[in-house]
């Protein structure tokens, strides 16, 4: 072949790659979108909002429940959510308190008590009992 | 400043000057693939080659998605539930579906190698059309890199094999280091330097491979065999060029990153400067080499 038949050959080559890549990742991306909500609506108990995980009592059982969403349900989670992302946002971020106060109660953390965990004390102490 | 022939050289000239004396210059190595991609754009079409592995892994990742979306259901009752018979169940699945994909994966690493071999060699042969003062003719690259390939692929195997064994070595001697007592700690600490050191002249040597077969004309076993104490002759500036272009390449992939999440011609954009990215990374190690021997 010659420089001007490869030249375009690879130009070819690249915007078919380019155009397949690009549908085969919008495909990839639906069908994590159609996966990803039982995930969610099961680990986070089954409703939207905060006030489950708020409402959970402060055991180590319950502590254990909380890191295992805070560690499988990042914020990242909600691009995947864009009609619910307002809630979602607030599930992850409660997640993400009540796992720091879990970890200020389960390791005594002095440091989370003095920067405004005033609830770590009595995890810890529910914790410790 | 400087005196040569009686003329003062300076600022500008001073690459004018280094390309007379045949000095080493740190600059060639990294602005002079880009001045190269500027210049002739066509340049960045080889590396669209790369993108036909990356989208056999989108498909096989789409298959596995189509056919194991249910582990997602199963890992959330499993979180659920606390249930570790469930989560094992999870984990058998996906072990299976692991097993059931592991010759797509080879395959797709095979035909990965030969690619990514295939273009550093073709790069190499680039650098080499360039600083010899031709015009650039992928073709020409091409039908030379077909040629040396094997000699790569053998190179790469040897040098893979080595790295792996020097880096089993390392970890005996630290082991072992742990029976000797406050000795030990000495013989660790050494052999953590050792392994520093290691890592930097492999990386250096590794890198060099395709421009010493390209470029030095030598076979896969006679490079593999001169990439060493290559690298150790050349170990410092070997070491600034590879930091600096790990950091220009970390910063560029960062813009590419960006570029990609902008609606529509997002994408577009940034395949455009990943294809410039990925054709100026080839071509580094080919003009520190060229640099290097010249």
């Amino acid at each position: 072949m010659d420089e001007k038949g490869l030249v375009y050959a690879l130009a070819f080559v690249g915007i078919v790659t380019l155009a397949l890549q690009t549908y085969v990742a919008s495909q990839n991306a639906q069908k994590i979108r159609e996966a990803l909500p039982p995930l969610l609506e099961s680990a986070l108990c089954y409703r939207e909002g905060g006030s489950v995980l708020l409402s959970l009592p402060a055991n180590v059982e319950n502590c254990r429940k909380i890191e295992k969403i805070y560690r499988n349900f990042g914020s990242n989670l909600c691009d995947f959510f864009p009609n619910r992302r307002g809630s979602c946002e607030k599930i992850a971020e409660i997640a993400d308190e009540r796992y720091m106060d879990c970890i200020g109660g389960l390791f005594s953390n002095e440091y989370k008590y003095s920067e405004g965990y005033p609830q770590a004390e009595q995890y810890c102490k529910e914790f410790e009992g | 400043m400087a005196l040569k022939n009686g003329l003062k050289i300076k600022g500008a000239d001073a690459n004018a000057k280094e390309a007379i004396s045949g000095e080493f210059s740190f600059e060639e190595c990294i602005i002079g693939p880009f001045k190269l991609v500027r210049e002739e754009p066509k340049t960045m079409l080889p590396s669209v080659l790369e993108w036909i592995p990356m989208l056999i892994i989108a498909v096989v990742l789409g298959d596995f998605l189509t056919k194991y979306t249910y582990l997602a259901g199963k890992f959330a009752s499993a979180v659920q539930s606390n249930d570790p018979t469930i989560l094992f169940s999870v984990f058998n699945d996906l072990l299976g579906a692991f097993i059931k994909y592991l010759p797509d994966f080879v395959l797709i690493g095979l035909l990965y190698v030969l690619i990514s071999n295939f273009l550093a060699l073709a790069y190499s042969h680039m650098v080499m059309q360039k600083r010899s003062g031709k015009g650039i003719l992928i073709a020409e690259a091409f039908g030379a890199a077909k040629g040396r390939l094997p000699g790569l692929l053998v190179a790469n195997l040897l040098f893979t094999l080595t790295a792996c064994l020097a880096g089993m070595a390392f970890l005996l001697l630290i082991m072992l280091s742990s029976l000797l007592g406050i000795f030990g700690i000495l013989v660790a600490i050494m052999a953590f330097i050792m392994l520093i050191v290691a890592a930097f002249v492999l990386g250096i040597a590794g890198w060099v491979l395709s421009p010493m077969i390209m470029i030095g004309g030598k076979g896969g076993m006679e490079a593999f065999a001169e990439s060493i104490p290559f690298a150790w002759k050349n170990i410092k500036r070997g070491i600034a060029v590879v930091l600096v272009a790990f950091v220009v390449s970390v910063i560029l992939d960062q813009l590419v990153a960006a570029f990609t999440g902008i609606p529509y011609a997002g994408l577009a954009v940034a395949s455009m400067i990943g294809l410039a990215v990925n054709s100026w990374k080839a071509m580094v190690p080919a003009e520190f080499y060229s640099e290097s021997v010249e």
